[in-house]
């Protein structure tokens, strides 16, 4: 008999074709460019095994969309340096980090707004909370004839997100601005359509400080979810709402201050709980973190905190790590790249919209790292 | 056909040949079998895992789930009614807008224009059918949303009598904006569907009509038109199916807001779009159980309006599409219209002659004029978007595009350089993946339905009608249920599972239509000359049938590379697929994010260009070769 069918010849061939394919690309991901330098200090894994020699590792990451530019900063930087540790972080908000900790789906996730008990409760085994990041929350317009740095508080902004308020030159906003100039542009509120950080620290920002905002949505715990969803724009993810803020005359809207900042946006001044009018910038957000002596997982808001030249929307970011990885070399990697995160790394913050951690918080989060355990118990890291 | 002899005259290897082809004759059966209960089994597990996970949230909320109003997970309140009316009022006002346009251009190809224009046009509407959907919000999002809050929006709410539709803030986000993006997605199946319903109208209607004194008008209205009727429904219901369950494209341009509209121009919210927006944050318990409930809404309104679009295209046979390869002997004409009228459809009933006793032939004229003079307006129109869409992204996406480009992996922000490289092996590792999945699965499931008619067969065919209408966000649901959270773990394996899951009844319905064209007179003289069953199949059927099996196939593999909703639910990070990079770096307000996101969907567009090209190509040649 002839040759074989020539169906099964062209499926061989679509299937040799996939198989290269697959073949090809996993090879390509290998790649990355050497480096001499060394990550600095890594005070607290410095007993840890060297990873020069160890196999390639990969670590998945989910969490906070807030904290990406510079995760992905950092990560990128690390992989420079360790070409063997990749990092995959998919910003697709606090919330989803919790739960993707609580899966374990993923080998660390991130959240701006800890895990409550409640959340702790559903994941299985210990779950460490590392603050890596401190930040804030900017609250940007884009009002092309308008002033920069217009002066907002709490009512007003209550007003704004509840609908009461629907031109810039209204005259509560005007009585805040004397002298500014206040274009009738149609105000257009956005805010975030998933649950967040941002969202959290807006809403807990005024409950604390706008009667009519509580008796509106009738609660005052703060919520990630945005609680008046029926007004204004809702956006997924900072990067949604920067996209439509800088899109729309007109529009106001949270968004992380990294976002804010490489976007070019202009921000408004916020009351703050010192009583003066702060706009958001490395120091002041540095000045907000630096009242946070008595930071831990559980005492996390730094929000109106009274403080000089302190912004009120500002916050840590909190990587969520089982504390007993399943996987030895992962963890080792893991507790390894969060030492640089939360030492080294924090040099790139300031460029990207971030402060870097206060000296006490630093120390915190490696006191945190040190207590990671091997699969078969016990700590993970020798005492440096 | 060569024959190569074996290298010694014998009867050894005759021997070991008969007892191979005596085992492949008995794995034969076992193959197929295989591929269907595979095939039946995941599409079972698909909706038994749709179903459980949505239970707890039926239970927590009772039948209130399907029309309660409310959607507030702080307060344990979850309920799909306001996202119900914003699915429907966003597919019903896309069907307003693509149906009357999509018909014109169907018509004017299929009747009006010159045959050389229509000719041109043919392929590249059939090309627009599959651009990704990510591509054309991608567009949206980027060109029109800003024109729509700046001009279109303020403007229609400015027209007197339409205030009652048109109100309140113009924001660019809106129902109005996800229906023109979902009537920009559908308009091209509906022209294509249409068209090959209109052209299988036989010449002896369209000769009867003009015998009989019918203008070229009357002659579409009165027997072109009615004879086309069923496949055309069956266009607009498919279209409908495809909008019901588009997600992606849709959370990108609807501005998320999940109340009861009271505006076509206000934000609104759709099912899919709610599974988009809630599926990755949504705590375990009642709330990813809501979420996924509304998965189970969405599919229980996307397979209805499948099913009767299956059903519809189904009834009479030989409407839908063109006969291929051997053309069976008998006229088709004379069975659809057999079959028309005795489903109650009056087919040429209405006899053009009364119609051309009204009016003067001058007037009949005139009126017929007018109406080709829409449908010739219609293909400007439908052209317009259509055009605009593809030159904004070439346009946008040629100036990203380099060689570095091409060939780097991504950098974060600030660091210059980056590319995406990670994206394309990634999407490449995917689907090349899910070929391994898909191609023997579907191959086997279509020669079960080929070789049998019992009921396994007909749950075969059952499953596949059900799944080619389920919406691909759905699909990745299930992927995330069943491999990720288990396994714990992202992975390419459950993005290649998702889209082979996908691209399987694509390739099932393929395969068996080019199977069914293969003449009965090649199987029986295969038999006659003692060939097995397996061989005759191998050697006969199979052979013939290449040319459209692999062009389903690769059908198949374009639709899977521009799919988003699978890879977002499964794979690590946006970049380790193009979809869903495109998707990422949309939303990014950073021009430089922006420039990624356009040079992504050019690359992605032009895969999705070569594999479609590649399957007319390879059609054309494999038909050639074959004769």
């Amino acid at each position: 008999m002839g040759k074989k069918g020539r169906p099964w010849v062209a499926a061989a061939l679509a299937a040799g074709l996939a198989l290269t394919v697959v073949g090809c690309s996993s090879a390509a991901k290998a790649g990355g460019s050497s480096s001499t330098t060394n990550p600095g200090s890594a005070t607290a894994v410095g007993g840890a095994n060297d990873l020069v020699t160890a196999a390639p590792v990969t670590l998945d990451g989910a969490g906070a969309n807030s904290i990406d530019p510079f995760f992905e900063r950092v990560f990128y930087d690390y992989h420079q340096a360790n070409p063997k540790v990749s990092v995959h972080y998919s910003p697709a908000g606090s919330s989803a980090g919790i739960k993707d900790v609580q899966q374990a789906t993923v080998d660390f996730g991130d959240s701006e707004i800890p895990m409550s008990s409640t959340d702790l409760a559903k994941a299985h085994g210990a779950i460490l909370q590392i603050p890596v990041d401190l930040g804030g929350v900017a609250l940007s317009y884009n009002l092309p004839a308008g002033p920069r740095g217009i002066k907002l508080d709490g009512p007003t902004l209550a007003g704004i997100f509840t609908g009461s308020i629907t031109k810039w030159d209204d005259p509560a906003i005007t009585a805040l601005n004397p002298g500014a100039t206040l274009p009738p542009t149609a105000i257009v509120p956005v805010h975030r359509a998933d649950s967040s950080g941002p969202g959290w620290d807006l809403d807990a920002y005024l409950i604390k400080t706008a009667p009519a905002w509580v008796a509106r949505i009738g609660t005052t715990k703060p919520s990630k979810t945005w609680p008046v969803a029926s007004v204004g724009v809702g956006q997924q993810l900072n990067s949604g709402i920067a996209t439509y803020i800088k899109q729309t005359p007109g529009a106001i809207g949270f968004v992380e201050f990294g976002y804010a900042l490489r976007s070019g946006f202009v921000n408004a001044a916020l009351k703050s709980g010192a009583g003066d009018f702060v706009a958001p910038s490395i120091s002041s957000i540095t000045a907000a973190g630096s009242v946070a002596t008595t930071l831990s997982a559980k005492d996390f808001s730094i929000i109106d905190e009274p403080g000089a030249g302190a912004y009120p929307l500002a916050n840590f970011s909190w990587t969520l790590v089982p504390q007993k990885p399943t996987d030895g070399a992962k963890g080792l990697a893991l507790g390894k790249l969060l030492d640089y995160v939360v030492t080294t790394g924090q040099q790139v913050a300031p460029g990207l919209g971030y402060a870097p951690l206060p000296a006490s918080v630093v120390t915190l989060a490696q006191q945190t790292i040190a207590t990671l355990e091997n699969p078969s118990g016990g700590a993970l890291f020798r005492a440096a | 056909m060569t024959l190569a002899s074996p290298p010694v005259p014998g009867l050894a290897p005759t021997l070991r040949r008969r007892a191979a082809t005596r085992r492949a004759a008995r794995l034969y059966p076992g193959v197929y079998w295989l591929g269907g209960v595979v095939f039946i089994g995941a599409v079972v597990a698909l909706v038994v895992a749709v179903a459980q996970g949505s239970a707890s949230a039926f239970a927590h909320a009772g039948l209130g789930f399907f029309w309660s109003t409310t959607w507030n997970p702080d307060a344990g309140d979850y309920a799909a009614g306001t996202l119900v009316v914003g699915t429907l009022v966003t597919t019903g006002a896309a069907m307003v807008l693509a149906v009357p346009v999509g018909l014109g251009v169907a018509v004017a190809l299929s009747e009006v224009v010159p045959r050389r224009v229509a000719a041109a046009l043919g392929p590249a509407v059939e090309f627009l059918a599959a651009v990704p959907s990510i591509v054309v919000g991608l567009w949206a999002l980027l060109i029109l949303s800003p024109v729509f809050a700046s001009t279109v929006e303020p403007f229609l709410r400015g027209v007197p009598g339409l205030h009652w539709i048109f109100s309140g803030p113009a924001y660019g986000p809106s129902l109005l904006l996800a229906a023109v993006v979902l009537a920009v997605m559908t308009l091209p199946t509906i022209v294509a569907l249409s068209r090959s319903a209109l052209g299988a109208v036989p010449a002896a209607d369209r000769e009867a009509a003009m015998a009989l004194g019918a203008t070229r008008w009357q002659m579409i209205r009165t027997a072109v038109l009615p004879a086309a009727r069923s496949g055309i429904l069956a266009a607009v219901t498919l279209a409908v199916g495809r909008a019901l369950g588009e997600s992606i494209a849709v959370a990108l341009v609807i501005g998320n807001r999940p109340v009861l509209p009271h505006s076509l121009i206000s934000p609104g919210a759709t099912l899919g779009t709610g599974i988009v927006n809630q599926f990755a944050e949504a705590s375990p318990g009642v709330q990813t159980s809501a979420v996924i409930g509304l998965g189970a809404v969405l599919l229980v309104l996307t397979v209805a309006v499948n099913a009767a679009g299956q059903w519809i295209l189904r009834r009479p046979a030989g409407v839908d599409t063109p006969p291929r390869g051997p053309v069976p002997s008998t006229d088709p004409g004379a069975e659809t219209r057999a079959a028309l009228v005795a489903h109650g459809w009056s087919a040429s009933a209405r006899p053009p002659v009364r119609a051309s006793a009204v009016g003067t032939l001058a007037r009949r004229r005139r009126s017929g004029r007018a109406a080709e003079w829409l449908c010739r307006t219609a293909v400007l129109v439908g052209l317009v978007p259509l055009g605009a869409l593809l030159w904004f992204t070439v346009a946008k996406g040629a100036g990203a595009v380099s060689v570095s480009f091409i060939t780097h992996g991504p950098t974060p922000p600030g660091v210059p350089g980056g590319g995406i490289s990670t994206a394309i092996t990634g999407t490449a590792r995917i689907v090349g993946l899910a070929l391994l999945l898909a191609i023997p699965t579907g191959l086997a499931a279509s020669l079960l339905l080929y070789e049998r008619r019992g009921r396994v067969a007909a749950a075969v065919r059952f499953a596949a009608d059900v799944l080619t209408g389920v919406p691909s966000i759905l699909i990745g649901v299930f992927a995330y249920t069943v491999l990720v959270r288990p396994l714990h773990h992202a992975s390419t394996v459950a993005a290649a599972f998702a889209l082979a899951v996908l691209m399987v009844p694509i390739m099932i319905r393929a395969n068996e239509e080019s199977l069914r064209t293969v003449a009965s007179d090649l199987w029986e003289a295969g038999m006659a000359l003692g060939a097995s069953r397996p061989s005759v199949v191998r050697r006969v059927v199979l052979r013939q049938a290449l040319p459209g099996v692999v062009t389903g196939n690769l059908l198949a593999l374009s639709r899977g590379v521009g799919e988003t909703a699978p890879p977002l639910f499964t794979v690590a990070a946006p970049a380790s697929a193009l979809t869903f990079l495109i998707f990422d770096q949309a939303t990014q307000a950073y021009p430089e994010a922006q420039r990624t996101a356009w040079g992504a969907a050019l690359v992605l567009l032009v895969l999705v260009l070569v594999s479609s090209g590649a399957s007319r190509g390879v059609a054309r040649y494999l038909t050639r070769k074959a004769r």
